[in-house]
């Protein structure tokens, strides 16, 4: 393989298992609890910010043109961890506003609403987030190890897998285990669940900041790959791509969520990549977006379920064995979570 | 969960002749035995109408109590209020000696007292199977830790539960539904799977609203026979239906209530002689 | 005092400008129970209508107009072609937000796509008008005025005309509306047509305050709109037009006061503080069958 094509596999990897942890976390929150967290990206965005101000150092480093709070020079991997923690905490008083007591769609409104604040004020915040400019020079981690870039750009697919095994694990954890049912239960039917002693808003909270915290690890290595970050990578839009992730790879699996994202964030945006040079520089991504829309409606109306449906499970001696597909039932809702 | 000897094995009537004597005669030697759940004054409003308006009644630990009344009577609403879904502006609820008042709906169903919807309301993308297991109340692998420690944590305990599931699907003979998804059953099915998960949570008390609604008589019956033996082993019930026969069937005593306040208490046997009773609702 | 004067009429403006499309984006919403959140992408194409009526040198008015009927059909075409069919199938009432978003995702992308990235001006002028120690332009003054005649003739039209009385009545419990005869489809279809024509008066004359816009403006305005209508109540078309005045009042008095990028972060501020002690909004009736609280 060239160099050159070394770099760009190694570009995808790392995308890819930035994108499954967030992807996962999402669906743990959305596909498996039922918790309509349109505001996602404030956390993935939070996450990155931690990353990066935790390898910064203090403000005045690098000639003191940024201006950030916070501000360590922690070292690998507690910078992201930190930034996960960061995150949760984050999710914490958002989570009380907006997953408790407000209908579905109105919790979405909300939850935009909240993520375009996030925006607005990180602009107009130059003194906490260096408004507009964002934050570049972010250090990449244990690069002073490794001679050569192409070596250090697998070190670092090595680290982003590493970080997406910890996210596999965790969210895998929590769905195979007797919890994971509760939660699905949360998502079936919150006053049923109430009425056999879970405490449906405690447990809700809990997913949520759980992945949040996810979200915080997922922005934190993206961020150290990038080596900037600026609020308007973050716009409210960017939750839509997860959400399409998981409604086309399939909601309530951590196999169809990874299908959701080799197919949309990541084979989307490669695909533009050979989209003919018409119109004006970058109209190719406005197509894209166009598409994503256009994708969304597609599969929400022809197969909500997704690609590769949740799985029925049965029980066989004990073990949980995963056997036939679950077929859509026509009385509930077509597709995403059940609410009222 | 030793099965019933009457299972399957007499004829309906017989079961049903037996079940009216013993639930009239336990009915009257049951004013001394103890109370499991005190209503007291019970009050709520919406937006300025009072749907329960002084409500006071008290349900025996033994046997089977009803809640019958007209429509919009306040029965839903008592029973949102008593099993903690609605909080009350006024009254006082107990519960096995204990004030519920105000605690929350997963606070009261872990102290015993859990209840069932007038509208099925199960997991329906769930299998029958796993709705019962949700019933259970606490199980290792609940926690986190639980579930990031690993499989080998909640297997052996999670494994007991479903076998003791199977029983209890064994028992009400829907152990073929077992991995049938719950959305997917029809009415009457539903209702017994909702009895069965419940009955997961070994409640000291059951409240069910309207068990029968949407239910063949056949299958009616079969419930009815179910909440009997229930009720022999030693669960307190209270039933909120329409169904008259079923009431005077299988309750042994009966509450009536209407315009949001209990207008009277006791065995269908004096009800039938109680005036307001006869002019509000059994003309 | 000056400078209350000024907050007061900028305010004014500010307000006049949010109210018409956040009663527009609310009576929709409380007619027809789905929130519509390609609101923002329509108000963008409406804001590009009236651009190009401009520059084919049509009178302002009768572009404003031109806008309102453009609102009013794609808001149609939208409710009939996309968002029905996923109503008519049962879709959950998260799954519809998501419907909407992606719809004006598509409508968004689609403009820039067409018209591209680089930002568009309107080069309307109009005399200024000098009272009470501040400086507003005719123009300005007109919007303020029209804003007005559009919230009276709502406020006429629901409440003294049958039409607007059954639309309060599906708004408030659509079942029992139907018992009584009032065919819900009809008044449903009249509810986007008339929110769609609010969109695209408001969106158009939105594009026309701020001068400069791009196929992101709309979306941009729209959150503000909708923390307005959210302060109100959703669904309450008063409620909404109270939510307007306070952002609008809220957000100059903050530009002046603090600091001009300030100025929504502030009457953002004021959107928590409700969401926090009263999610459903300020005027938000407990209507039968639908709460926005659970």
């Amino acid at each position: 393989m060239s160099s050159l094509m070394q770099f760009y596999v190694t570009e995808l990897l790392v995308l890819f298992s930035v994108n499954i942890i967030a992807v996962w976390a999402l669906d743990l929150q959305f596909g498996v609890t039922g918790i309509n967290n349109f505001g996602f990206i404030i956390f993935q965005s939070v996450g990155a910010y931690a990353g990066a101000v935790f390898t910064l150092g203090s403000q005045s480093a690098n000639g003191g043109f940024q201006h950030f709070i916070g501000g360590a020079h922690l070292p690998y991997p507690w910078s992201v961890v930190a930034a996960g923690i960061v995150a949760g905490i984050v999710a914490i008083p958002i989570g009380h506003m907006g997953i408790s007591r407000l209908r579905g769609d109105y919790q979405a409104i909300v939850m935009l609403v909240l993520a375009v604040m996030a925006v607005n004020i990180a602009n107009a915040a130059v003194n906490i987030v260096n408004g507009p400019a964002g934050l570049s020079l972010v250090p990449q981690p244990l690069v002073q190890f490794f001679h050569s870039s192409l070596e250090y750009a697998w070190v670092y697919v090595a680290l982003s897998l590493v970080w997406a095994l910890l996210a596999f694990y965790v969210v895998r954890g929590v769905t195979a285990a007797p919890l994971g049912r509760r939660l699905r239960a949360i998502r079936e039917s919150e006053s049923a669940a109430s009425a056999l002693g879970i405490n449906v808003a405690q447990m809700k909270m809990r997913v949520f900041v759980i992945g949040a915290m996810l979200a915080g690890v997922s922005g934190a290595v993206y961020v150290q790959y990038l080596g900037s970050w600026g609020p308007t990578s973050w716009a409210y839009t960017e939750t839509f791509v997860f959400f399409t992730a998981i409604v086309v790879g399939g909601t309530g699996n951590m196999l169809g969520a990874a299908l959701g994202v080799a197919l949309v964030p990541i084979a989307f945006q490669e695909l533009t990549r050979f989209f003919p040079n018409v119109g004006y520089p970058g109209m190719s991504a406005s197509l894209q977006w166009v598409l994503i829309g256009i994708l969304m409606l597609v599969f929400m109306w022809f197969r909500p379920r997704g690609l590769i449906p949740e799985r029925r499970r049965t029980f066989r001696g004990g073990k949980v064995l995963a056997l036939r597909k679950a077929p859509v039932i026509e009385s509930t809702s077509a597709g995403m979570s059940s609410d009222g | 969960m030793t099965a019933s000897p009457l299972q399957g094995e007499l004829d309906d009537n017989v079961v049903q002749r037996r079940s009216t004597l013993r639930a009239e005669e336990q009915g009257e030697a049951m004013t001394t035995s103890s109370e499991i759940l005190q209503v007291e004054a019970l009050g709520c409003s919406f937006g300025g109408i009072f749907a329960v308006q002084d409500a006071s009644f008290v349900v025996k630990s033994e046997g089977i109590t009803g809640l019958i009344g007209p429509n919009g009577a306040g029965k839903s609403t008592i029973i949102s209020l008593v099993a903690g879904s609605t909080r009350p502006d006024s009254g006082s609820v107990r519960f096995a000696g204990e004030d519920i008042t105000g605690l929350k709906a997963h606070q009261i169903a872990r102290k015993g007292l859990v209840r069932t919807f007038q509208k099925s309301n199960l997991f329906a993308r769930m299998t029958v199977l796993e709705n019962l297991l949700v019933g259970v109340t606490s199980m290792k692998g609940d926690s986190y830790v639980d579930a990031l420690l690993g499989r080998w944590r909640w297997q052996q305990a999670e494994a007991k539960l479903v076998d003791d599931a199977r029983e209890l699907l064994v028992r009400f003979k829907m152990d073929r539904y077992e991995d049938t998804y719950a959305g997917e059953l029809s009415g009457g099915e539903k209702r017994m799977v909702e009895l069965m998960r419940a009955m997961m949570a070994q409640p000291k008390m059951l409240i069910l609203d309207e068990p029968m609604a949407g239910v063949n008589p056949t299958r009616a019956r079969e419930i009815g026979g179910h909440l009997r033996e229930l009720a022999d082993e030693g669960l307190a019930i209270l039933v909120v239906e329409h169904e008259m026969v079923f009431i005077e069937q299988v309750c042994n005593r009966v509450i009536v209530m209407a315009q949001g306040s209990v207008l009277a208490e006791g065995t269908m046997a004096e009800l039938r002689r109680n005036r307001e009773v006869i002019d509000a609702y059994l003309s | 005092m000056q400078v209350a004067i000024t907050i007061f009429a900028f305010g004014i403006l500010t307000a006049a400008l949010l109210s018409i499309g956040a009663v527009g984006f609310t009576l929709q919403f409380g007619v027809t129970n789905v929130l519509n959140l390609a609101f923002g992408a329509l108000m963008t194409s409406a804001i590009f209508i009236l651009y190009e009526t401009q520059r084919a040198h049509i009178p302002l008015w009768i572009g404003v107009a031109l806008a309102a009927v453009w609102g009013s059909l794609s808001s149609l075409v939208l409710s009939v072609g996309l968002i029905n069919p996923f109503v008519r199938r049962g879709t959950s009432l998260f799954s519809m937000a998501v419907v909407t978003v992606a719809a004006g995702l598509i409508i968004e992308f689609s403009l820039e796509a067409i018209q591209g990235p680089q930002i568009l001006g309107f080069s309307t002028q109009t005399p200024e008008v000098g009272f009470l120690g501040i400086v507003m332009s005719e123009l300005q003054l007109e919007i303020i005025g029209l804003a007005v005649i559009l919230m009276v003739a709502i406020h006429v039209g629901l409440r003294y005309t049958r039409l607007g009385l059954k639309m309060r009545a599906t708004a408030a419990d659509a079942a029992l509306a139907r018992s009584c005869g009032v065919s819900a489809r009809k008044v449903r279809l009249v509810a986007w047509a008339v929110s769609g024509a609010l969109c695209g008066i408001g969106g158009a004359l939105i594009g026309l305050t701020v001068g400069s816009f791009n196929s992101t403006t709309g979306n941009e305005f729209f959150i503000i709109l909708v923390a307005a209508a959210i302060i109100g109540g959703v669904g309450q078309p008063y409620g909404a037009m109270i939510g307007a005045l306070v952002i609008g009042m809220v957000s100059e008095g903050a530009a002046y006061l603090v600091s001009p990028a300030y100025n929504y972060i502030i009457a953002f501020g004021v959107l928590i503080v409700v969401l926090l002690f009263r999610p459903q909004g300020l005027f938000a009736e407990y209507s039968s069958g639908r709460t926005l609280t659970q």
